[in-house]
């Protein structure tokens, strides 16, 4: 296996464990970076749920998309995390089909009970593996610091070396570009074409303790703070929350979102 | 002709750039989609799988999309599909309806996750 270390920072366990005595499942996307054998969780984004009650829970396709979108390069879904209401600590026949059905190239599958038991079943080149989490706070070099390039911003752990940074710093760039190009509209004038680049803000979620940024796509709006709530409440499930902009950095910082853990 | 005007406040060019919006919807009005077209499937978790279907303006959007959604590799039964950073709603349209709606012809598609 090419990763065998899987962390979640401390901080984000203690929220977890404050969840498990929902009486629904609830489910989050597990967002971070790799650095050679590890798997590293930033954040985690509860799902905005088609289905949610003591049995089940599903995403929103279209949260999925905008999530993905938002990702900064480096940065990825790295796996699912839900818990189970009941006592029932392993997967169930669902959980085993989203394995099976390959969505996922590779990621890393948490089932917490209430107990605060869990499976963790890491999947990588089609092959499952039951794996331990290392569940403590970040070292230094595996905090995620924040490299810029015009415009762009790019998420990675700070223990990434200079030759990794001056090899993968392309890839990353050829990465966002792929993914703005999508969003980007042509105007073609006289022979010419011109690129309408997408209206883009950063955010920034206020309580985390360390930078993970997101990028926020906007399309037509007539209120700017609207839609960035709008957008927020699409991507991370936070119905009423507290912002901060800067238009000038193109920044929004999540201040609380009420009473939400994560 | 109807000139929209759409109100970019983050950008520096604002002026320009609402004139801009207006002479793109001004062309978009007066241009037919032709019958054959090209559309650009991207996997929203994965910007390295992408696939091209051809088709026809009067194939039905929801058999293009669940082509696309097989060739990528997406088996999940519900599926979601953007376009402009834009969710589309495609069930029940044509392609042609699809494109003149939501005037684009490259997509994000993603699934839903189930869990039990």
């Amino acid at each position: 296996m090419m990763f065998n270390s899987f962390i979640i920072p401390s901080f984000l366990w203690s929220r977890i464990s404050k969840l498990c005595d929902c009486e629904n499942e609830v489910a989050f996307f597990l967002i971070g970076s790799t650095l050679r054998n590890k798997i590293l969780i930033y954040d985690m984004v509860e799902f905005s749920y088609e289905v949610q009650n003591r049995f089940s829970a599903s995403s929103s396709p279209m949260q999925k998309i905008m999530l993905s979108t938002a990702l900064l390069p480096s940065m990825k879904i790295l796996g699912i995390l839900h818990t189970h209401p009941f006592s029932i600590d392993k997967p169930s026949f669902s959980d085993q089909d989203l394995l099976t059905f390959h969505n996922y190239d590779f990621g890393l599958f948490i089932l917490v009970s209430r107990s605060l038991d869990y499976v963790a079943v890491f999947l990588e080149r089609d092959e499952l593996s039951h794996v331990n989490l290392e569940i403590r706070p970040l070292k230094p070099d595996e905090i995620p610091v924040t490299l810029f390039w015009e415009d762009y911003k790019f998420v990675i752990p700070s223990g990434m070396s200079r030759w990794e940074l001056e090899k993968y710093a392309p890839l990353y760039i050829g990465e966002i570009l792929q993914k703005e190009l999508m969003l980007c509209r042509a105007i073609v004038k006289n022979n010419r074409i011109k690129l309408v680049k997408p209206i883009f803000i950063d955010v920034l979620k206020k309580w985390l303790p360390y930078p993970v940024l997101y990028r926020l796509y906007l399309t037509e709006y007539d209120n700017l703070e609207e839609a960035i709530l709008s957008s927020i409440r699409n991507i991370f499930n936070y119905s009423n929350c507290r912002i901060k902009l800067n238009l000038k950095e193109r920044l929004v910082e999540i201040i609380d979102c009420e009473g939400r853990l994560i | 002709m109807i000139l929209i005007k759409k109100v970019y406040p983050l950008s520096s060019e604002k002026k320009h750039h609402v004139e801009e919006t207006s002479i793109l919807v001004e062309k978009e009005e007066k241009v037919e989609v032709p019958e054959v077209v090209t559309l650009y499937f991207q996997r929203a978790d994965n910007v390295k799988k992408t696939i091209t279907i051809r088709t026809t303006v009067s194939d039905l959007m929801e058999r293009v999309v669940a082509l696309a959604a097989k060739q990528l590799g997406i088996k999940s039964g519900r599926i979601g599909v953007s376009g402009g950073g834009t969710p589309i709603n495609f069930v029940g349209k044509t392609v042609g309806e699809v494109l003149k709606e939501y005037n684009t012809v490259s997509f994000h598609i993603s699934s839903a996750d189930m869990l039990g």
